[in-house]
This record gives C-alpha cells, structure tokens and sequence, in this order.
C-alpha cells in the first residue's frame, strides 16, 4: 500500500470525529480509517420486521458475546471477550459507526468539577485540561449531531441554543416531572443527540422505540449519518472489513498499521502517524498485542456503575413508545457533598420503556408462572425506571489484558477483569435511596430496587489515559502516547476520569480538540 | 392435555381479564420451538411425561422449579424460548393491550409535553446554577 499521512483505526465516535476535524483543518493529509467491521443497511434493521422484538437477544443484541453465541451475521465484527471476572458486560458494536449504531443517543456533557475530581475532592485525578478548554469543541460537536434539548439548564454552564426543542416527555415525563416538583429537586429535559425535528437531511424521530437495535429513520445521530459523509466529502478514504492486527513500531516510532482484509490477505499501510480509537477494549487489546511498552496501558477501566428502580403505576403511561433513553434526568445529587459517604455524585435518569419481550425476560420478580404474568400486566404500560449512575475512579487493578489464546479476527483473545468498589457500591445506594424517594413521591403504587445492573456496560473507559507522566498514564494531553510520539489514543480510552453521565458527547469533542492539534503540527 | 402443553401452561398460564392472556399452549408454540433437553429434564424429574400431565398445577409447578434450581441454564433455555414464542404473538400483545405491527415505518403515537410540565420547569431554570 502507498504510504498515507494518517492512518485511523476504528469508525466510532472518537475515530469519525478526529478524521472529519482534521481533513477539514488540513486537507492536504492522505487519511486513511480502518474498520474491523462495515455498514449497516437501515432498511434491513429489525424494527421493519414482525419478530423485531427477538433481534435484541440475538444478532442485535448490544453484548457482543451475546451476538457471537448466536452465530447470526451482521455488518459487526465481533470478537469474543472473556467477562466472567468483570462485575459490568461490556456492549459495543463493530461496525462502521462503532458503538454509536446502538446507542440511546442520550448526550449530555460532563460537568467543569468533573475535569478537577483530584484537586476539588482528592479523588480520582484532574484531566490535563478543563472544561471550559473543551467547551469550543463540545459546541462544535452539537452542531454536527444536532441536539434536541433545551437551554437554561442550571445544571450546566450556559450552552448553545439547542438546534431541535426537547423529545417529547410524554405521559411518563408529565409524572415525573411531577415527582421531582414535589420534591423542589432538580430535574430537566436530556439533551438527546435525536432529531425532533428534521435536521441535516435526516428525518425526524417517529417515536418507534427501540434505538438500541439501530435507528431506521436516520434521527438518531450515529456518526455513519453524521460525520461520516461529511468525512468522506472532505477526502478521507474509510476502508470497512479491515481488521488491525499490530501497530508496527520500530525504535520508538510507528511506522504504520498490518491489517487483514476481507478477503483474508495481510495488508501493510504504512503511515506517518497513526491514530487508533478502537473504544476502552479494543484499543487497549490493539496496542498490548502492538507491544506498547507503557505501565498504565489497559487499566484503570471505568464504565460508570449502574443500578436501576423499577416502578408501577396506577395510571397509564405511554409503553414502549419514544427513543428509550431520551427523556429527563436529575443532577440535584451529582456534586459532592460533605455530608455523604462517598465523593463526587450520582446521576438520575428516568428512562422509558422496553419492549413487552424484553419486560417479559427479566429475571423476575417471578421469572415464571402465574405471578410473573400478573406482575407484566401491572408493569406494561404502567412503569418508570430510573437508572442511577455513578462515578467509578480509576482504580489500577480493574483492567483489560490479553489471554494466551489466538482469537479467529488473528488478534489476542481479550480479559476483563473489573471489582466494584465499596465506594461505587456507597454512591449507587445512596442513588437508589434517592431513586426511590423520587419515585413515592412521584406517586409510584410498587418499587422494585436492582442493586447491580451487571448488563450496563455501555461505556468503556480509562485504558489509555491521558496525564503528564507517563509511570500512570499511557498518553499526554494532546492524546499522543508518551514513549511513541507518532502514535495517538483517539477514543474513550483517554479518559483519566469518567464523571457520573454517558461519555459520547465528550468523546466527540475530544476526538475534534486531537484533531486541531495535529492539524496545527501540520502546519 | 399434552405433555408440552402441560408444561407451557404451567410457565404461562394466561389469566381472565377482560381482554385475556391466553394459556401458554394456546398460541401455536409446538415441540420443537423448544430445547428438547429441558423437555426431557422435566419428563424425568416427574418420573415419566405421562407423571408431570396427570399431575396437579401446584406439583407441576413444584417440579418445574426442582428443575430450575438443578439446572438453571437448561431451565433458562426453555423459559426464554417458551417466552420469546409468546409475548410475540398477535394474540398475547393484542391481550396486553399493544399493536401488533412493527415499529417501523410508520413509528408511534407519543403525547406531546403538556403545559402543566412547562410550568414546574420554570421552577427548575429559577434555581440558580448549581454546577461547580
Ligand atoms: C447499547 C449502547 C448504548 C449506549 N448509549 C449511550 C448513550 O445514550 N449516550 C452516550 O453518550 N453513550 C452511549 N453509549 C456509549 C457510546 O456509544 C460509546 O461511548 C462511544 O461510541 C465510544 O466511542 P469510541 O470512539 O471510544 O468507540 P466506538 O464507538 O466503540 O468505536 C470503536 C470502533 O473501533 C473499531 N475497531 C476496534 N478494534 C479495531 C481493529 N483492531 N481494527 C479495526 N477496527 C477496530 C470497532 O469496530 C468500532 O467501530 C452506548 C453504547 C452502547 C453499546
Ligand atoms: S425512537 Fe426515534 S431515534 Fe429511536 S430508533 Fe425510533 S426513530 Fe430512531
């Protein structure tokens, strides 16, 4: 292969940012984005079909094991990871677009205290820069997405006029609202990175439900819709079915990528700089198989605790209607306080509903029988959950390693192992507590407390952090790794803390601010 | 009544509501949608196939739950096949209420935010930053 400036591994969040900022910024580069897996065809997602409902346990599920067990193919390209020490499963997708095609689009921005954990509360570590030095990007990484929100959050420091009003609330918000009225809490509308209104050529959301399984219409902003088009306009070449197998590395240098095609050939690319955001798994799997030589790489793994409160209602809400994770949420509990057991704080969310399959397959209370039955008819079109959300701190030991096995993609089998810790465990019973609290007053008849949530590992995290030195961190702030300056992180694995709330929005903005950075080396 | 009717009924009995839920072995669910391991655990946890049909609702039940607690994966294989069959069934959604048509194309009726919310909002915004 030519030799190209940029080569970039993986099409997710972090990946398509950086490759549309920086053909933007300097187009003279040859970048080049490699994709283990490839597109998705909207017209062959599930939510067109009668039997959509059993997707999600099979070839759409959002654990990748899940998907491998079923052996059904689609456009991601999976490989097995061995969970069974970890306390959260982790979800991802494969395929052009990463983990955005199945996510809920749920997109709000970390706090300024989240950047300071260390210097605020003596926990966890400060983030090489602050906030307000991501903020510029934040904006600019709405602007692409489209947000439907609203502004004035006191939650939040002043943001942009959100493009789209708010999702609707529905039946389900009016009652929640009405619960954290009651209790003079905090509350407010998500910003979701969901068209309320048609926005950029895609359409608005039609309220269909389930996100997690691909969004048909195109409202949800997954980089495939978002930045990708744009990226490819500006000149970037995206190669989908091209699996990295080593970043090759000679004296201190990368000198380009080996990867193995569709058709199965060894393919060497070579490149100035080579940039790898293959999120908080692969990423770390990629460059311990690459022999990265860096103490810090694959630990401190951080996916934000979950724990969830199911609760049924005498009056009718709106079933499984709405993008499920798009509603409102709380930060009345999110900044530390002094009073509490534990530092920093937890996010509330109120979540709508699942599909009836998917009520119906909860492990109880009954799993089966008459009472399981009786327990669905009160639930289905009845509940509201509110998933609590915590902060998890980097911790060393909780990390992602390489098995001695050889996996069928040629790379290293991968290993999780993941405790949580008993000050995680402290901040989500305190989040249940107050969960629950809201939910009575919001006029629940029943609640039902899920201490754990262990198939919520949704975000991964910390693997290649970002810090000054380079005994605990893997890459400076500008993302390039410390001992192989031509080789840069792009992803969540950069993340020295994680902050009580979904990652996707500041992976965005951080993939832009990297960009401009080597754009302006460039230069 | 059947060996595999007996057992979809006592995992899904259906209820009597206005608009009811039809028993487990009323929508179509044959033999073969289901793991025959876990069939066969049962029929010899009864002592034959024949044993768990004449049996009580409350010993099927009590057999069915011997055979979840000895082997919980091969009884989760049957509930989940059992269950997957079921609640997406015309008959089972229309029961509880929901339509039976796919989510896509046409999407779905969501209520808009009321004015009532918009107002308690207002509250919210009156609060003053409370980020730091
Ligand atoms: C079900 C689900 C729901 C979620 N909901 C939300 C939400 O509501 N809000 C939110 O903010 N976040 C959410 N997330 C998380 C969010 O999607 C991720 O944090 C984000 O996409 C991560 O971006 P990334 O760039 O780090 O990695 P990813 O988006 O995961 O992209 C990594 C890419 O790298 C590719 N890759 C990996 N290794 C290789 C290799 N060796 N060769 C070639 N390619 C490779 C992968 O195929 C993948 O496409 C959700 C995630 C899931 C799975
Ligand atoms: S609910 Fe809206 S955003 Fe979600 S999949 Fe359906 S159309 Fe897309």
């Amino acid at each position: 292969m030519d030799p190209v400036d940029v080569v970039v591994v993986g099409s997710g969040f972090g990946g398509a940012a950086f490759c549309w900022r920086l053909a933007n910024k300097a187009p003279k580069l040859r970048i080049v984005c490699l994709e283990r897996g490839g597109w998705v065809d909207r017209k062959a997602m599930p939510s067109y079909r009668r039997d959509w409902q059993a997707a999600s346990f099979g070839a759409w599920a959002t654990p990748p094991n899940t998907r491998l067990k079923s052996g059904e193919k689609t456009q991601t390209a999976d490989y097995p990871i061995d969970d069974t020490n970890s306390a959260f499963k982790p979800l991802m997708w494969n395929g052009v677009g990463g983990s955005t095609m199945t996510w809920a689009a749920h997109f709000p921005r970390l706090h300024p205290s989240d950047f300071k954990t260390k210097s605020l509360d003596g926990v966890g570590d400060d983030w090489p820069f602050d906030y307000f030095d991501l903020e510029p990007y934040y904006d600019e990484n709405d602007a692409i997405t489209g947000v439907a929100g609203l502004s004035g959050d006191p939650a939040y420091p002043p943001k942009p006029e959100r493009r789209m009003p708010p999702i609707a609330l529905g039946r389900l918000g009016a009652a929640a609202a009405r619960g954290f009225d009651k209790l003079g809490w905090h509350w407010w509308p998500v910003d979701a990175a969901v068209n309320s209104a048609p926005f950029d050529g895609r359409a608005a959301c039609n309220h269909c439900g389930p996100c997690l399984m691909g969004c048909p219409t195109g409202a949800k902003a997954s980089v495939d819709v978002t930045y990708w088009p744009k990226a490819i306009k500006s000149g970037v070449e995206l190669r989908p079915h091209s699996i990295v197998q080593q970043v090759d590395i000679e004296g201190g240098r990368a000198t380009g990528v080996r990867y193995r095609d569709q058709a199965g050939n060894e393919v060497v690319q070579p490149a100035s700089l080579v940039v790898v955001a293959g999120n908080g798994i692969g990423t770390a799997r990629l460059l311990l198989a690459s022999g990265l030589d860096s103490p810090a790489l694959g630990r401190n793994l951080m996916f934000h605790p979950a724990a969830y409160l199911r609760a049924n209602f005498d009056e009718e809400m709106d079933g499984p209607v709405g993008p499920v994770g798009c509603m409102l949420y709380s930060h009345e509990f999110y900044e530390t306080d002094p009073a509490r057991n534990f530092k920093r704080g937890v996010h509330i969310q109120v979540t709508r509903e699942n599909s009836l399959l998917s009520m119906a397959t909860r492990l109880g209370p009954p799993a089966w029988g008459e009472g399981a039955q009786q327990f669905l008819r009160k639930e289905f079109r009845h509940s509201m959950a509110v998933l609590v959300l915590a902060e998890d701190l980097p911790e060393a030991h909780n990390r992602v390693t390489l098995t001695d096995k050889v996996e069928a993609d040629g790379l290293p089998g991968v290993k999780l192992d993941y405790t949580l810790s008993e000050h995680s465990r402290r901040s989500l019973d305190f989040g249940l507590d107050r969960g629950e609290e809201f939910l009575r007053a919001a006029g629940a008849a029943s609640v039902l407390r899920i201490p754990l949530a262990p198939s919520t590992g949704w975000h991964l995290l910390g693997t290649a952090r970002m810090g000054s030195d380079p005994a605990i961190s893997v890459t400076d702030k500008e993302g390039r790794c410390h001992k192989v300056r031509n080789l840069m992180v792009a992803d969540g694995s950069l993340f020295p803390t994680v902050g009580a709330v979904n990652p996707g929005s500041t992976i965005g903005a951080l993939g832009l601010k990297l960009a401009d950075g080597v754009a302006r080396d460039a230069a | 009544m059947s060996f595999l009717a007996a057992v979809l009924d006592t995992l899904l009995p259906g209820d009597r509501a206005a608009l009811p839920l039809p028993p487990g072995s009323g929508i179509g669910i044959e033999a073969s949608d289901l793991p025959a391991e876990a069939l066969a655990a049962i029929a010899s946890e009864a002592g034959s196939e024949a044993a768990f049909e004449a049996a009580s609702p409350a010993t099927r039940t009590d057999i069915l739950r011997r055979v979840e607690a000895k082997s919980p994966s091969v009884f989760q294989a049957l509930l989940t096949a059992a269950l997957m069959r079921y609640y997406q069934s015309d008959a089972v959604m229309t029961a509880m209420g929901w339509r039976t048509d796919p989510p896509q194309p046409k999407g779905r009726p969501l209520a808009a935010t009321d004015a009532a919310t918009w107002e308690r909002l207002k509250k919210v915004k009156s609060r003053g930053r409370i980020w730091r």
